[in-house]
């Protein structure tokens, strides 16, 4: 926990924390969701050709891609968050899955993983994050709920957000305002 | 990096207007484009390959489904189309009736990406250093 030992008046505050929401943010609908993954070893030779992102239209999905040095990223299986320690205990069964599932779509690929990891990310039942002025705080904005799609989501915010502070309209602002 | 959001578009658009949910899923495309033009820009070595991503039918939305979903986001203007079988298993391997290519999207080391911007905004004097930063945290009675 930092405390600020200087604030400058006349600036702004942007709250980017994560899944993590101060306390005086209570969107409606918002879900912390617990999400696991594995990375395999490098195996150039058995990657699909076009090395395209695949997932699925389903909930909760799998998705996997490639890396530069040849691996394979999976993951999914999200549930919704209980506490940390619960979610690392799953990071057994809940990798176990995603490999059965990965071996079903691509019985070529080595998905022993060499890395396995589990993480944790809010999201709204639109599956939309929230970006914009906190109500009733000036010069106080947030941006949260990212869903699984954070970097997408975090260059939206970084417009909305400049366009806020240079207090210029964005035609978008009201659609991903803070309730 | 992709600009497809979790919910479908014709699930959004039941949510809250076909209007609406365009104007997310447009703003999802341009912000794909803007971001890769930074990395551009700014020259951050971060894995940056632009790909195409390819969504296979599943409980959100069956083949009949993804017919609908494809069909409405290209009426909007997405660089979403149907493939069908054989395309689907030239790409991927993969064998199922279908899927959606959606082009437009990429793959990036996120990690890489993040240290680059970081980078660039400490070479721009947009943050402080690390050292700056903690020497302005301690308290002022020096």
């Amino acid at each position: 926990m930092a405390t600020i030992s200087r604030f400058d008046p006349a600036g702004h505050v942007v709250l980017a924390t994560g899944y993590e929401l101060a306390p005086f943010l209570r969107p409606r609908g918002y879900q912390v969701i617990s999400t696991w993954a594995l990375a395999t070893g490098p195996q150039k030779r058995s990657l699909w050709p076009s090395r395209c992102l695949i997932w699925q239209a389903a909930d909760p999905y799998l998705y996997l891609r490639t890396t530069q040095d040849g691996r394979v990223i999976a993951g999914g299986e999200d549930e919704e968050f209980s506490d940390a320690a619960t979610r690392d205990r799953l990071i057994p069964r809940k990798i176990a899955a995603v490999r059965r599932k990965l071996a079903r779509l691509m019985p070529d690929l080595d998905t022993r993983p060499e890395f396995q990891w589990a993480g944790c990310f809010g999201a709204s039942g639109s599956s939309m994050p929230a970006i914009g002025p906190v109500p009733g705080m000036p010069r106080c904005l947030a941006v949260l709920g990212y869903g699984g799609n954070g970097i997408t989501f975090s260059a939206i915010a970084a417009q909305l957000v400049r366009a806020a502070i240079l207090r210029i309209e964005d035609p978008d602002a009201g659609l991903f305002a803070l309730a | 990096m992709q600009f497809e959001l979790n919910l479908p578009l014709t699930h959004l658009a039941r949510r809250i207007g076909l209007d609406r949910a365009a104007r997310v899923w447009w703003r999802s495309a341009q912000a794909v484009g803007a971001l890769a033009g930074r990395i551009q820009d700014l020259g951050i070595d971060c894995g940056f390959a632009a790909r195409h991503t390819a969504y296979l039918p599943g409980n959100l939305l069956d083949m009949e489904g993804l017919r609908h979903e494809a069909a409405l986001r290209e009426r909007i203007g997405l660089r979403s189309r149907l493939m069908a079988r054989a395309e689907l298993r030239r790409e991927t391997r993969i064998d199922k009736a279908g899927a959606i290519r959606s082009a437009g999207n990429a793959e990036v080391d996120p990690v890489r990406l993040v240290r680059g911007l970081w980078r660039s905004a400490e070479a721009r004097e947009r943050v402080p250093s690390p050292w700056t930063w903690w020497m302005s945290m301690r308290p002022a009675s020096r």
